[in-house]
């Protein structure tokens, strides 16, 4: 017995320093850092996202789904995201650049921004974890978007960046600007976690990558 | 008149103490300061040379000794500047353990920018591990092998990671403290550089095997209170991860962050990873000469546990824990599936020094494998930008 509560303390006084230590010595992330975290995970656990672009003076409806795809070269399952915007224009990335399928190729520009404002949850939940993480600075601020309370995230350099709107406080995605004042292209965006899987695939998956998708 | 007598001889004898020990540990100190003037050599040529500058661009070189402060060590010094920030499915800097940047922070508080703070700290940190590994060798080797056991440390060819700023050189130090300390019955003091060690790599947790076999060992000989402290010296290191798990818990609100980044990393463990590594050898083999150089390394590893397991070695405790220990920092990482790094996850294997001191007794055995070693580490080195250690 004696031994035993020797070692308990022992181990919970080595335990206490230790948290100690690290508490003492290192910084820890900020509130705003980790509302931007949470509002991440939250874009992440959706798998299709509705959305009104607002990028050129027409304002257009673009699809968008995710699912993991099979690449051949590496033998492993990688994000796919497929875009439908209006009726006609398709976009996908396999991790290797926006690609195009449709008449009527945009310019490059035109066409990743397009992509980028169909807010595929996954896609945008890692471009937007990685300026995160590089830039470190992140500013929250308490807005209203559509009559909702809303946090407005700016992610990356403050005069460049890209800006999220989610809800308060469920951290719904609500909004997403590529850039910060009010002339910034940006779309409203309207998550949904599930739909009919074999429409979407129909509707925007090109044939040659269908057998490739991962099941379930 | 007594009095007078002894306050005159007992400097003189604490003198003779102080520089006897330091005479028989002079050639450790020659063999550290040589080993690292060819690291640190090198590094200065790549900066002076500016190639190969590999993945990193001509300003990071820029700095004379630029190339011991990339790959991991861009992110230890991020957390220590920034601390953590866990982003999931992201390669977050909850991957890397926090003693060795709280060590940077607080010798960047001296006013020492943190590159320097780095490679100041990892340098010396090595210099008292070899100290440290050479007292333990005593304990269970002849003078003449621990004293080898410990020059070959120094030189061994990817032992440049010893002066990157990477927290192997700090790991190394006390893992042999740790053991050291068990060995003579300080199990407090044992306790605490054995959560030092744990709090600094995961490989630290590993100390449970061989501090167990040294406390069944002793464990008759103990007193109630002692054993207390023999158990939690056991236990200190996975106590040390515990406390890592609440900090993460409280800083980012993911005790598991760190376990949650490694996939994003490649490294998720799973039963299957060691073959899938072998097999990932195998096919890579012809595009990614690397990964060969991983895997002769984990080969080369295997044999010197295999010379230390058959050697006349005073195991503290028993022999078989202290090469299970060794195995499983070797072949663990595995487990991920990937090859990658093991060249360096082994240099913590402390047998195998014990084994290559045992296998080279014979002077041109030694002397062949010590220049062997030497132009490896010069070449390993210069590749430091083109691939991680």
């Amino acid at each position: 017995m004696r031994t035993l509560v020797q070692a308990a303390v022992v181990l919970v006084v080595l335990v206490g320093l230790a948290f100690g230590v690290q508490a003492a010595f290192l910084n820890v992330p900020s509130n705003a850092q980790l509302v931007a975290v949470d509002a991440l995970k939250a874009l992440a656990r959706y798998h299709v996202m509705d959305s009104t672009e607002q990028l050129s003076t027409r304002p257009r409806r673009s699809l968008c789904f995710e699912n993991r795809v099979l690449d051949r070269k590496t033998d492993s399952f990688v994000l796919g995201s497929f875009v439908l915007v209006g009726k006609r224009q398709r976009y996908y990335d396999l991790g290797h650049g926006v690609q195009f399928r449709g008449a009527g190729e945009p310019a490059y520009k035109v066409a990743r921004n397009r992509f980028l404002l169909a807010g595929c949850p996954e896609f945008l939940a890692q471009r937007l974890g990685s300026l995160l993480l590089q830039w470190r600075q992140i500013r929250v601020t308490d807005v209203r978007s559509d009559g909702v309370p809303a946090f407005d995230i700016h992610f990356g350099r403050p005069d460049l960046g890209v800006e999220l709107y989610v809800e308060r406080p469920s951290l719904r995605p609500l909004e997403l600007a590529l850039g910060p004042g009010a002339f910034a292209p940006r779309s409203d965006l309207e998550p949904t976690r599930a739909g009919n899987r074999a429409e979407l695939i129909e509707e925007l998956v090109p044939t040659a990558l269908r057998n490739r998708l991962r099941r379930g | 008149m007594a009095e007078r007598v002894s306050q005159a001889v007992e400097p003189a004898t604490q003198r003779l103490g102080w520089s006897s020990w330091l005479a028989e540990r002079r050639p450790i100190f020659i063999w550290w300061a040589g080993a690292r003037a060819l690291v640190l050599g090198t590094a200065l040529v790549i900066h002076a040379i500016g190639r190969p500058h590999g993945y990193y661009s001509h300003a990071v070189l820029a700095k004379p000794f630029g190339a011991l402060g990339v790959w991991d060590g861009i992110w230890y010094r991020r957390v220590a500047v920034h601390g953590y920030l866990y982003v999931p499915g992201h390669q977050s800097d909850t991957a890397f353990f926090p003693l060795y940047p709280v060590l940077l922070r607080i010798v960047h508080l001296t006013g020492l920018p943190l590159d320097a703070a780095g490679l100041l700290l990892s340098n010396l940190l090595l210099l008292a591990a070899l100290v440290v590994l050479y007292e333990l060798g005593l304990a269970l080797l002849p003078a003449a092998d621990a004293r080898r056991a410990v020059i070959f440390a120094a030189v061994f060819p990817t032992s440049y990671v010893f002066s990157m700023i990477y927290p192997e050189s700090l790991v190394l130090g006390c893992m042999a403290l740790a053991t050291l300390l068990a060995v003579r019955g300080r199990w407090l003091g044992c306790s605490l550089v054995a959560a030092a060690a744990a709090l600094a790599r995961p490989e630290g947790a590993l100390l449970v095997l061989p501090l167990a076999a040294i406390a069944v060992d002793r464990w008759r000989t103990l007193s109630p209170e002692a054993r207390g402290r023999a158990v939690a010296a056991v236990l200190a290191a996975p106590a040390a991860l515990l406390s890592f798990m609440l900090y993460l818990g409280w800083a980012v609100h993911d005790p598991f962050a760190w376990n949650e980044t490694q996939q994003a990393w490649g490294r998720s463990f799973n039963a299957t990873g060691i073959f899938l590594s072998i097999r990932r050898l195998f096919t890579g083999l012809g595009e990614d000469h690397w990964g060969l150089r991983d895997a002769l390394f984990c080969v080369a590893f295997l044999i010197l546990l295999a010379v230390a397991a058959r050697a006349k070695i005073a195991w503290p405790g028993r022999r078989w824990p202290w090469i299970v220990f060794g195995l499983a920092i070797v072949l663990l990482p595995l487990a991920s599936g990937s090859m990658e790094s093991d060249a360096r996850f082994g240099l913590l294997a402390l047998p195998i020094y014990w084994g290559l001191a045992v296998a080279a007794r014979r002077r041109w055995v030694e002397r062949g494998l010590l220049v062997f070693s030497a132009v490896l580490l010069l070449g390993a080195t210069a590749t430091i930008p083109l691939i991680f250690p």
